[in-house]
Parts: structure tokens; sequence; C-alpha cells
């Protein structure tokens, strides 16, 4: 186990007495599991409910449940409930939708064209795509994870990571 | 792994490439215009009487040699050099002992008045050849090789000269009708492949080479006369006596359809051999590049999480750029799910 889950680990037992702890693990995750939610979801609110109701689900753990990965077990399980949410709800509705393009307290103009440009790209993959892309780089898993979080091979996970790659190169090209 | 299986496929197709190119090449060495069968030169023959192709009953056996042979070659000499016969033969069996006693017969001889010259005794074992040559054309080919590449004609069956000359020898073959050229065997390959080529494509099959061996010293005997063992190519005369040193043992015979022959396997392989070279540069292109691609992926397998960006993408900006597109939870999330987490924590 790596030191940072190491420490994702400590944090995830200390938050039942601990609100530092909370406090530090929600500030070191939330960010992936955010962004990991809407790119699934599209849609803001729907990924922070998502975010809220994982860090919950953490808290209610059993102490004795030992985690081998904490990072990779987060982002599975918001994954998972993000799709669960998505199931439950008509795909028709929710796809399609991009999440707002500037978020809160953003202004800068350029960051803001930046970001429809990236979130437009995003549009271009296939769901796999999009989900091995998230999650390596918004969620920093590496691939073994991710084949293991996706039940697939690595090769297949790499391959398609690749071919999400060329999809956004091309599809930003001068952007860059 | 589907890199290294490239790799795999790769080197098997390289392998399977090169194997069958290989075997293509060696079929075809024996097959395709290596399977022509060399000529038969037209009315063998003089050499070892069992295994004369022109013989149809069995060669008595004349022993001991006698003068009558010294005799017949003198006629038969004499006869050559003005032109009346081909040219004289000598015996051999497989043994020791003498057999038939062949004559090469050049298309404008009078088979007749060779055999009137001979002695009697002699004319039973007394076997013609036929040669497709005229005498003139085949002399003036002799004459022609010993001008050009012997110093003296005088010096015609011995190399006076190792650094200068190339060939020892000349005379006439009687088995295959043509001019027997000695061509050194200690000469460097080059210099041997050269003068070689230079014969055939200048005399064609009227010429037959023979790489002699300047070391071997092969006597033999005809009566209580020493002479050089056939083998050494030597125009036989009763009167001559072989100094030790003077004789070469014939060790292969090249015919004009062998040298061609070795020229057409030359050239039927070679865009085999090229082709195949290319096919296998190409699989080993492939073969490198998918070891490459493979330890790229074994690196990425490694720590795929830092490696794989760089690798992929030269520099990572892709993911540069959508690592900063991650998005924020707001404000007023934040706010709920910590009250949510104290409410719930409170709880427990």
């Amino acid at each position: 186990m790596s030191t940072e889950n190491n420490q994702l680990t400590i944090w995830i037992r200390n938050m039942k007495t601990s609100r530092e702890a909370f406090e530090a693990l929600y500030n070191e995750m939330s960010r992936p599991m955010y962004t990991v939610a809407c790119r699934i979801l599209k849609n803001r609110a729907d990924a922070e409910d998502i975010v809220q109701d994982v860090f919950l689900k953490l808290l209610k753990r059993d102490d004795g449940e030992s985690i081998d990965n904490a990072r990779a077990y987060i982002l599975q399980t918001v994954r998972n409930e993000a799709l669960m949410l998505l199931r439950k709800r008509s795909k028709e509705e929710l796809r399609g939708e991009i999440p707002e393009d500037v978020p809160d307290g953003e202004t800068e103009t350029e960051n803001a064209e930046n970001r429809t440009a990236v979130l437009g790209a995003l549009s271009a993959l296939e769901p796999t795509e999009r989900d091995i892309f998230t999650l390596h780089v918004n969620g920093e898993l590496g691939f073994e994870e991710i084949a293991g979080m996706l039940g697939m091979s690595l090769s297949a996970v790499y391959r398609r990571y690749r071919k999400a790659i060329k999809k956004l190169r091309s599809r930003i090209g001068g952007n860059l | 792994m589907k890199y290294l299986r490239r790799a795999g496929i790769a080197l098997s197709i390289t392998v399977l490439a090169g194997g069958l190119l290989c075997g293509i090449a060696a079929a075809g060495s024996d097959v395709g215009p290596t399977a022509t069968p060399t000529p038969t030169p037209a009315g063998i023959v003089i050499g070892d009487s069992a295994q004369e192709p022109g013989l149809e009953e069995p060669v008595p056996t004349m022993s001991p040699w006698d003068m009558e042979l010294a005799n017949t070659y003198k006629a038969l000499e004499a006869m050559k050099t003005d032109g009346t016969a081909g040219y004289g033969g000598y015996w051999k069996d497989a043994d020791t002992e003498p057999g038939a006693f062949f004559i090469g017969v050049t298309k404008d001889a009078d088979r007749e008045k060779i055999l009137a010259q001979i002695p009697d005794s002699f004319r039973d074992w007394i076997r013609f050849v036929d040669v497709k040559y005229t005498y003139a054309e085949v002399w003036e080919t002799y004459e022609e090789i010993v001008k050009k590449y012997f110093t003296d004609i005088a010096d015609e069956n011995f190399r006076t000269d190792p650094e200068k000359q190339e060939l020892v020898y000349a005379g006439f073959s009687e088995q295959l009708n043509a001019v027997e050229i000695g061509v050194l065997n200690d000469l460097p390959k080059e210099r041997q492949d050269r003068v070689i080529a230079e014969l055939f494509d200048r005399y064609g099959n009227k010429v037959v080479i023979e790489l002699a061996d300047p070391n071997a010293v092969v006597i033999d005997y005809i009566g209580d006369k020493e002479i050089l063992y056939e083998g050494i190519n030597h125009p036989v005369d009763s009167s001559f006596t072989a100094q030790p040193g003077t004789g070469y043992q014939m060790l292969r015979k090249i015919t004009y359809a062998d040298y061609r022959n070795d020229k057409k396997n030359t050239g039927h392989l070679l865009p085999i051999i090229l082709v195949s070279a290319a096919v296998f540069a190409v699989g080993l292109a492939a073969l490198y590049f998918g070891l490459i691609r493979a330890r790229r992926r074994a690196a990425i397998t490694t720590d795929g999480r830092t490696v794989s960006a760089n690798l992929e993408t030269g520099d990572g900006e892709i993911e540069a750029l959508f690592k900063k597109a991650s998005e924020d939870v707001s404000e007023e999330g934040r706010e709920r799910i910590f009250t949510a987490y104290e409410k719930e924590r409170q709880e427990k």
C-alpha cells in the first residue's frame, strides 16, 4: 500500500471522531470525487449529492473492514453511486447535458474558455473512454486500478485511454 | 501483453518468412534452372572405361601396355599436327590395367585414314569419340589461349611465374571436346574467379577449366616410362619423362555448363536473398518496435499513474489541461456535505 493510501485510510478511520481528519480527507478527495461524478452524471447538483453520499458511507463504514487501496475504493464507490443514479433517472434527460461552464467564483475569461473547450471535447469520447480518462487524469488512478475497477484487461484500458487522448488532442487541437 | 504478443507475432513472421524464403532458395538451387541436366558432350570419350557412356561392350584388357601404344601416340600426334585427326586420347581403366584407347575425332576428321595409321594389333582397342568442333576451331582456341596466357608456348604446361601466371597448362580434352585449361587452385579466390569467368565468357564450351593443385606430383608408368598420371592433363607423350614437381593434379573440373548454372543460380538466388533480407529487416524492425512498445507498456504498468501521460502524449499536455479542468464542489455543496457529516457523526 502506498504512503498516500495509508494516509487516506487513516483519515477514513479517524473521521468518525475527528473533524480534522474528515476535512483533510475532503480536501484531498472531494475534487476527484466530484469530477468523476460530474463526468458521469453531467449534472453538478447530482454530482454533489453523490459526493456527500459517499462521504457518509465512509463515515458509516465498519472499522474492521480493511481497505487495500483507499483512493480506488472511494472513486469506485463514487462511480457506482453515480451509475446507479444515472440508471434511476431517464438517460435521455441526462445525456447531452454538460455541467455549467463556469463554476461558482470562476471569473477568468481564459479559464472559462478553456473549460468549455475541455468539456466539449470530453463529450466526444465514448462513455468507457471518458470513464478511464477521468479516473486516470482527475482521479489519479493507475491503469491497473482502473482495470480492476471496470473489470477490463489492462491492455484494453490502456488502449482506450490512448484512443481517448488521441480524440481529445484532435478535438482540442489549437487550444493547446 | 498486447505488444509482447505483437513482438512475438513479428518474430514468428520473420522466422517463418526467412525460413520459407530460405527454403525456396534452397529448393531453387535444386530445381528450376539448375535442374537442367548438364548436357552430355557429344561423343564422349576418353577416360575411365568403366564409366564411359558411349561403350556398349566390355572393353578388352590389354596388359601390359606396349610400344604399340607409343607408336599410336606418335601417329596421332602427327595427325594432330597436320590436322588430319582430331586429337589422340589415351587409355585408362578403372584399375591400373590399360583399357580402350580413345581418339577424339573432330568433325572434319577422316576416321579411316586415322585407323590406317594405327598399328593393326592395336586397332581393336580404338574407340572414336565425336567432337563437335572442327580441328581448326579447337586448335585456334588452343593457340589463342596459349598465346594469351602463357609466356611461351613451350611453357604451356608449367607455371613459370607464379606471380603473373594464372594458368598452368592447356591441352585438348577428349572427354569434353574442348581445350582443357588448368587454373591454379592456389590463386586468391577473386583472381581465380576472374580468370575462369574471362575464359568461359570468351570461349564458351570450347574450353573446360580444371582446378589444379600445383603441389601435387603424380607419377605413373607406361611400360617402363614414367608419365604424369591421368588427371594432370598433360599431353601424354611416350618420349616424355615427367620430372618431379612438374605435375599438377586436377582437383576439380568445371565445364561451361557448370559455370552457366552457377551464374544462373547466383542470379536466381540474388533476388530471393534480397527479398529475404528485406523481409527479415522489416521483421526485425517490427520486433524492435514491438519490444519498445512492450517496454513502454511495462513502464506504464509499473507506475501507470505518473508515467503514462508523458509516454503517450509526449509532454502530458492533454492530461494537464483536463486536470486543470477538474470540477470543484461549490461552496454551498461543501457546506451541505460538512453539515451532513456533523449530523451523521453526532447520531453515531
